[in-house]
């Protein structure tokens, strides 16, 4: 059984109902509305990042339904991504912000842990200078505040 | 939701900005913070999300263990508004006595330190949004005025699911029990020590049979772990989603008393989601654990991890037939079995190893059997009649580990 997904410019993408229910969204939709032929429009999300979406629901696709892990623990850890994934996220920078807007949106969590877990990893190691400049940010403090702040957060710097 | 077209991570809402930096580490996180006023803002509560263990001998930390163990430098931190602040985002809490540290060499060295409970109770008292607290400690010689001042701070944490109260503390004014019970009736798990907590009174309200005492009982927890010392076990009976409960004598392993070594399992007679049992302790002389006969039947069927002690050969024939509906098996899909406590007298008791033969043959699931406490001769316990050790017995390919006594050379030469 196909389903088709409508992108904000209006491209029609026929993908399988099993494809297209990695997305929690579009699962409940499809739950809540029975069995229809109707298209579902999704104005969120443009046709180019539908695309990439798409792929990435297509090679998933067999993934057993992630469970929410009954360990506490706080602390994630980012460099557990799977070489294709990896790959997957080889895009610009803008590329990777839309699909993890669309991710999000689309509630598909494993989509938007990789895409999360790939921005953390760009930020690892840099100086806050050299983060400001990866993403186009205005340094609004002080060289003051700056070395305040970090005085008093240091004790959690070796968690 | 589109980015607009100076495409920056400025534009992304605040939960993905968090959601990203769940995935840092200390010092990335640390680093974003300096970055602008806006990752700053939204990025602050979590370097107070979590304090752990060794947080408090970090020599950088605000709340330094050494500052606060000093009564009045301890009251003027925590009129720090900046500090009450920051209290306001921790969710997990960690504290422990004793611990583990490394030192310049990092070979692990055992710490000791006691930061007062008044002080202890101030923090928990601030840290209003709570999750998980874990409080470890052992205060002996010293007494404490302010232990429902303590208890009182508790009942202010509304957020709190996981609750962890392994104090040992020398006073005369226990806390009754079910002072407690608001507190816990918010918990998904709790672990408590007994010694600073008085059962007495909710035991009394119960032996009423009926009117207060009696509602009091039919109190109903959303608790599934619950690790208790063995005069708290009646706890259980508010718990009907108990998963994993664990009864020790006590904590902090103080010899044990008639008081606290005569227990009964009949409180898990409503935990009808009951999958792994721990008891470490042996009961009275005399008293047999009947624990297939305690155990609700709903749940004996999805049971998986048993450890239990064994002081005489019934504590296992029980399990083998002692079910109240005939002819069905007791926990057939068992994972674990840890057998312990086995007094001397049962050495190479032929009863008990038959009780224990009978067990294994029919629970197929099992993957880890601990027996190391008992003697057993392979061939006569493995081994189906007629037929090779090696494929006597009906445990399936999922067998990881199997532990158990060999006879003595001597026994065994004598056969």
């Amino acid at each position: 059984m196909t389903v088709i997904l409508v992108s904000s410019d209006n491209q029609d993408f026929k993908v399988d109902k099993e494809v297209a229910e990695r997305s929690i969204l579009i699962k409940n939709m499809l739950e809540d509305v029975g069995e229809s032929d109707s298209p579902i429009p999704l104005p969120n999300v443009t046709s180019a990042v539908l695309t990439k979406v798409i792929e990435y629901c297509e090679h998933h696709r067999n993934d057993p339904v992630q469970v929410p892990e009954e360990t506490d623990d706080p602390r994630k850890r980012s460099n557990d991504i799977e070489e294709w994934d990896m790959k997957f996220m080889q895009v610009d920078q803008e590329m990777l912000f839309e699909i993890i807007l669309a991710a999000n949106y689309l509630d598909i969590k494993p989509l938007l842990d990789v895409g999360c877990k790939t921005v953390a990893n760009i930020i690892k190691g840099k100086t806050p200078e050299e983060i400001r400049k990866a993403f186009n940010i205005v340094n609004d403090f002080t060289p003051e505040e700056e070395a305040q702040i970090k005085k008093e957060n240091e004790w959690a710097e070796d968690r | 939701m589109k980015l607009s077209d100076n495409e920056s991570m400025d534009n992304l809402p605040v939960e993905l900005i968090r959601a990203i930096a769940h995935f840092f580490d200390g010092t990335t996180l640390v680093t974003s913070l300096q970055v602008c006023r806006r990752w700053h803002l939204i990025l602050h509560p979590l370097i107070w999300r979590l304090i752990q263990t060794t947080t408090w001998h970090n020599s950088r930390f605000p709340l330094r263990e050494k500052e606060l163990e000093d009564p009045t430098k301890a009251t003027t931190l925590l009129d720090d508004p900046k500090l009450v602040a920051a209290l306001l985002h921790v969710q997990s809490l960690d504290w422990r006595s004793i611990h583990l540290a490394k030192d310049k060499k990092q070979k692990p060295r055992r710490q000791h330190s006691v930061l007062s409970l008044d002080t202890l109770g101030r923090i928990v008292g601030l840290t209003s949004n709570l999750v998980h607290l874990h409080l470890q400690s052992r205060y002996q010689g010293k007494k404490f005025e302010s232990l429902s001042l303590f208890v009182g701070y508790l009942h202010g944490l509304q957020s709190l699911r996981d609750l962890a109260l392994l104090l040992s503390v020398d006073t005369d004014n226990l806390v009754a029990v079910d002072e407690l019970f608001p507190v816990f009736s918010r918990l998904d798990r709790l672990a408590i020590s007994g010694l600073w907590v008085s059962p007495e009174r909710a035991l009394g309200k119960e032996e009423k049979g009926v009117g207060e005492g009696h509602m009091e009982a039919q109190q109903s927890w959303r608790i599934k772990t619950l690790k208790v010392d063995t005069r708290l076990l009646s706890l259980a009976r508010h718990c009907p989603s108990l998963v994993s409960l664990t009864a020790e004598y006590d904590f902090n392993k103080k010899p044990p008393t008639p008081e606290t070594s005569s227990y009964s399992l009949r409180s898990l007679s409503r935990c009808q989601q009951l999958k792994r049992v721990m008891l470490p302790n042996a009961p009275n002389v005399g008293e047999t654990i009947d624990i297939a006969d305690c155990l609700p039947s709903f749940s004996l069927p999805k049971f998986m991890r048993l450890l239990i002690p064994v002081t005489r050969p019934e504590d296992i024939e029980c399990l083998n037939s002692g079910c109240r509906q005939e002819g069905t098996m007791v926990m057939p899909t068992l994972h674990h079995l840890h057998i312990l406590s086995v007094p001397s007298e049962l050495e190479n008791n032929r009863r008990l190893q038959l009780a224990i033969r009978k067990f294994l043959i029919s629970r197929t699931r099992l993957t880890w059997i601990y027996l190391n406490t008992i003697t057993i001769e392979p061939e006569f316990v493995f081994a189906q009649p007629g037929k090779e050790l090696e494929h006597g017995w009906g445990c399936g390919d999922q067998l990881h580990l199997i532990s158990f006594k060999l006879p003595s050379s001597t026994q065994w030469a004598a056969r």
